[in-house]
């Protein structure tokens, strides 16, 4: 038995876990994905005056950030790691020391900006952007171990809105909610933003898949026709609103809608919504 | 798109005329602060603590860089969400700072500050970090260096890019 365990399991190196994962967060605060820089090379045919011009310097700026590797944003924020196990996997060291090491070694090796205070209300810097914020999925589906790396900065975060809708409620009343959060926030999130959705489940159940949904590629549509159907209309609708790239007005407000959905209890519909600035720091690694 | 390039000592007059939604690159002296930094300084100047600069037509940056590298000026230095600062940014207006710089819009006190003492909110490009930085030519740190990325820096930018969010007469872009 045991010699069976030990030739079918995936073995995870400490040292090589440590080591990749500080090389990705030195690259992903440098070097923007490929897709958000296709965004931005589409659609700047479809804008003009100030919003041509502010797109033109991101532009810019992820080229000069990626050469010279300097980050893309000052803001290089607070480490998220997403951690899906699969079947197979044998870790026999304590997984969160040895990311937050990664997370320390990367934030000062490659002069990134240490935002983190140890305690919310005493407020003193850590100065080394410890600790990162840890989520676990097992998935006896699935072998290997995934780890999903998201640098989350604050002008995105701040403006997270959650609500508890009456479960009578229709998809027009979320969908009025949904359109005046961003009318009303992602001017302070630097648009053009990515907007997570989370619906259904508990409280901390949505604003979670509100996150998570931050993850996919640009254009990845819900599975669910319905949801794959409004993620498209919230996309026509958002970017009417013209707030325009860092709120100057124009097109685009919003670079992508992603919902995602859980069952809920009968009483309760929670409705969570989370953006993404236009500087987008997070990848997917597979172990 | 019509671009104006001004001087902020030499071309000081000119920054009255600026209407809400011009588009200019700056050239001169900036003050960076943000939270902690305005906090302290608000207490510091009811105090009559010194103060490290000219507070009258200053410009004040709300920005904390990353760490800068050697051979780099500065790091990645864009700016952060103004509306933070709007609870100190009346004071300091009244106290003779020009011009405030940061991102995302303002509350009505601080407009009215605006309006009441000529001044300006510009607005730069939130997440080009490392465009910005080019901009700046020297940085010092020259008060509350315990904050580290929030300490209060004397920066010398050229060809700054600015838009005019809010103009002098409380017009904004809005």
């Amino acid at each position: 038995m045991f010699f069976y365990f030990f030739i079918m399991s995936k073995y995870i190196d400490k040292y090589f876990l440590k080591e990749k994962i500080k090389e990705e967060i030195c690259r992903i605060a440098t070097e923007l994905p490929q897709d958000i820089k296709d965004y931005f090379n589409n659609i700047l045919g479809r804008t003009s005056g100030l919003s041509k011009k502010v797109i033109e310097i991101l532009i810019e700026n992820y080229k000069i950030a990626e050469s010279e590797r300097i980050p893309l944003c000052q803001d290089t924020g607070i480490v998220l790691f997403f951690i899906e196990i699969g079947k197979d996997v044998y870790i026999d060291f304590n997984i969160e020391d040895v990311l937050n090491q990664s997370v320390k070694e990367a934030y000062i090796e490659c002069h990134l900006r240490k935002s983190v205070v140890k305690d919310p209300i005493n407020r003193v810097n850590t100065r080394d952007n410890t600790p990162a914020i840890f989520y676990y999925k097992f998935n006896s589906e699935s072998k290997g171990l995934t780890i999903k790396i998201m640098l989350k900065g604050a002008g995105s975060e701040n403006t997270a809105v959650f609500k508890m809708f009456t479960p009578t409620s229709s998809w027009e009343d979320i969908e009025d909610f949904i359109i005046d959060v961003v009318k009303n926030k992602a001017i302070n999130s630097c648009p053009p933003v990515i907007v997570g959705i989370g619906i259904g489940g508990t409280a901390e159940k949505a604003m979670l898949m509100a996150k998570e949904a931050l993850f996919r590629n640009i254009g990845e549509r819900n599975k669910i026709e319905f949801y794959r159907d409004k993620e498209i209309e919230l996309i026509e609708k958002l970017n009417e609103l013209d707030i325009g790239p860092m709120g100057v007005g124009g097109y685009p407000t919003v670079i992508d809608v992603f919902i995602e959905t859980y069952a809920s209890h009968i009483a309760s519909l929670s409705v969570a919504v989370n953006f993404n600035c236009h500087s987008v720091r997070h990848t997917i690694i597979n172990f | 798109m019509e671009v104006i390039k001004l001087n902020i000592e030499r071309d000081f007059d000119k920054f009255l005329d600026l209407s809400a939604g011009v588009y200019v690159l700056l050239t001169g002296y900036l003050i960076s602060a943000r939270d902690q930094a305005h906090k302290r300084l608000v207490e510091d100047i009811k105090n009559n603590r010194n103060i490290n600069f000219e507070i009258k037509n200053s410009f004040i940056y709300y920005m904390g860089p990353t760490p800068s590298k050697e051979n780099q000026v500065i790091g990645s230095a864009g700016p952060t969400t103004s509306s933070r600062m709007d609870r100190f940014a009346p004071f300091l207006y009244d106290m003779g700072v020009r011009a405030t710089i940061g991102k995302g819009k303002r509350s009505i006190e601080v407009v009215e500050a605006i309006k009441k003492n000529n001044g300006l909110y510009l607005i730069t490009i939130g997440g080009a970090g490392a465009f910005l930085s080019k901009k700046i030519k020297e940085s010092k740190v020259i008060m509350y260096e315990d904050l580290g990325p929030e300490a209060i820096r004397l920066l010398y930018v050229e060809d700054f890019p600015v838009i005019v969010a809010i103009d002098s007469k409380g017009d904004s872009i809005w």
